[in-house]
């Protein structure tokens, strides 16, 4: 009997998840599936999820931008690819990403911090994310000039597939990452390309110990 | 990659196709920490006199091959040598001085800061490159009239004015020079707007500022959108990112019911 109902609300929740174009928060779930209680809930997620690991399904359930979506699995991003060739977005450049991580650990920042901290003007840079919806302004600082303050938005976390921005490394996640990878003889390159040098292998460790900051890569084991 | 060659301050991005991929730093920290990390020097103890050297020998290559160096480059060229110059002079000791300060000092919490944020910039990178192996729907198709009210998106301050700078981009030039008197008020242009919207339940933003071809209504126009807006007479919604953008009108305060 209670088998037949915990069964009953996870068609309600994977009906929801699948019709909904954007990820639904837990709330949201909570009050559109009704007469249940979060641990319920919880359970009827989680008990989704294992059928969708068990039975091997194409697509599962990420937890990201601060709520619950399915999507299709890494391994099949070729074939789904070449059905969304045309509306696949342009990669962001690497200016692009240093402002954005920038932005991402310091928000709310105004751009003269930003163009401090990379030493060059952001002014187009700052254009485009603005425009692509990854950055959003939170409104002025109590400054001279009262410049405009930026932070990141869901957008973001969307694009990156962050469920919450502490899904991040944290600084000093980042500065081991870094004394780890410290000049050693088998680090330098001669193709020029410093930021190789830093990465590498590393950001390896850095998706594992992460943990949830990949919720695509980390069930598709 | 966008070479940071830019000097004025509202420069935009080069549009994609003209964008030439070069072995070309950002900026001169990212060149800085390059050169730290080719020749695997301790970035906490920095020898200046050689590192300024590669720096200015970067600078001199980058000019042989016609590339624009940024004002930027220049500017930490100069501080490079001041830094240099500053450990080459001996320091005044002074009586209150317990602690002798290093030159580079601020220069290596700068390069250490950034290559934090370059690191983070990696992670980014990663996270992108997971995400992007996955797919979730595709919004649906446009909703109907009905629906509307609960799809739609709010519309930023910044996305109307990029859509109004757009438009009048996009006028030519007036051909006629008409001198009138500008009787056109803020006022004056709410009432309008408040008018249309009387008749219509919506109207579509790029209509409206293109009502009267004059740049300077059409400027007008936009000010008293902004202030309807203030006073949460209208809202502006779309239905998509970039989409059309559609002006409604809110409830109506009770002062306003007879009108």
């Amino acid at each position: 009997m209670t088998d037949r109902i915990i069964s009953e609300n996870e068609c309600i929740v994977e009906a929801l998840l699948f019709a909904s174009d954007h990820p639904l928060s837990f709330n949201k779930l909570l009050t559109l599936v009704g007469n249940i209680d979060p641990a319920g809930l919880r359970d009827v997620i989680a008990g989704l999820r294992q059928r969708y690991d068990q039975y091997g399904h194409s697509v599962q359930i990420i937890e990201i931008a601060g709520g619950y979506q399915i999507c299709t699995r890494p391994r099949y991003a070729r074939w789904v690819k070449e059905l969304y060739r045309n509306r696949t977005t342009v990669r962001l450049s690497k200016p692009a990403l240093e402002t954005l991580a920038i932005i991402a650990y310091r928000q709310p920042i105004v751009r003269t911090d930003i163009e401090s901290i990379r030493g060059v003007n952001i002014g187009g840079v700052l254009k485009t994310l603005l425009q692509r919806n990854l950055l959003t302004i939170r409104g002025r600082k109590k400054a001279p000039g009262r410049p405009l303050l930026y932070g990141t938005t869901d957008e973001f976390l969307r694009y990156f597939g962050l469920n919450k921005i502490t899904d991040l490394p944290t600084r000093e996640e980042l500065k081991s990452l870094i004394e780890a990878h410290e000049p050693t003889e088998e680090l330098v390159t001669d193709h020029g390309h410093p930021v190789e040098q830093i990465s590498g292998p590393a950001l390896g460790d850095l998706t594992t110990s992460g943990g949830s900051a990949h919720p695509g890569g980390s069930s598709s084991g | 990659m966008i070479p940071s060659t830019s000097t004025s301050l509202y420069d935009t991005a080069p549009p994609p196709g003209y964008q030439v991929k070069l072995p070309l730093f950002e900026g001169p920290l990212d060149l800085l920490l390059f050169l730290i990390q080719r020749d695997q020097i301790d970035i906490h103890d920095i020898p200046i006199s050689r590192i300024t050297e590669e720096y200015l020998g970067y600078l001199q290559f980058m000019r042989v091959l016609q590339l624009d160096v940024a004002a930027e480059f220049m500017v930490m060229a100069a501080t490079l040598m001041s830094i240099k110059s500053q450990m080459l002079l001996p320091q005044p000791v002074q009586a209150g001085d317990l602690l002798e300060v290093d030159p580079r000092q601020e220069l290596i919490q700068r390069l250490l800061e950034y290559r934090l944020y370059k690191t983070a910039a990696q992670s980014l990178l990663e996270c992108e490159h997971h995400a992007r192996q996955i797919y979730t729907r595709p919004g649906e198709t446009l909703p109907d009239e009905a629906e509307e009210e609960e799809e739609l998106l709010d519309v930023s301050l910044f996305e109307l004015i990029s859509a109004f700078e757009q438009i009048i981009e996009s006028e030519p030039e007036g051909t006629t020079h008409d001198v009138v008197l500008e009787e056109y008020t803020v006022k004056q242009r709410s009432d309008y707007i408040l008018d249309l919207l009387n008749n219509d339940k919506k109207i579509a933003f790029r209509e409206l500022i293109r009502s009267d071809a004059r740049t300077t209504v059409m400027v007008v126009t936009f000010l008293a959108l902004l202030e309807l807006m203030r006073v949460h007479r209208v809202a502006v919604r779309q239905k998509q990112a970039f989409g059309e953008i559609w002006i409604y009108r809110l409830a109506i305060s009770p002062d306003e019911e007879h009108s």
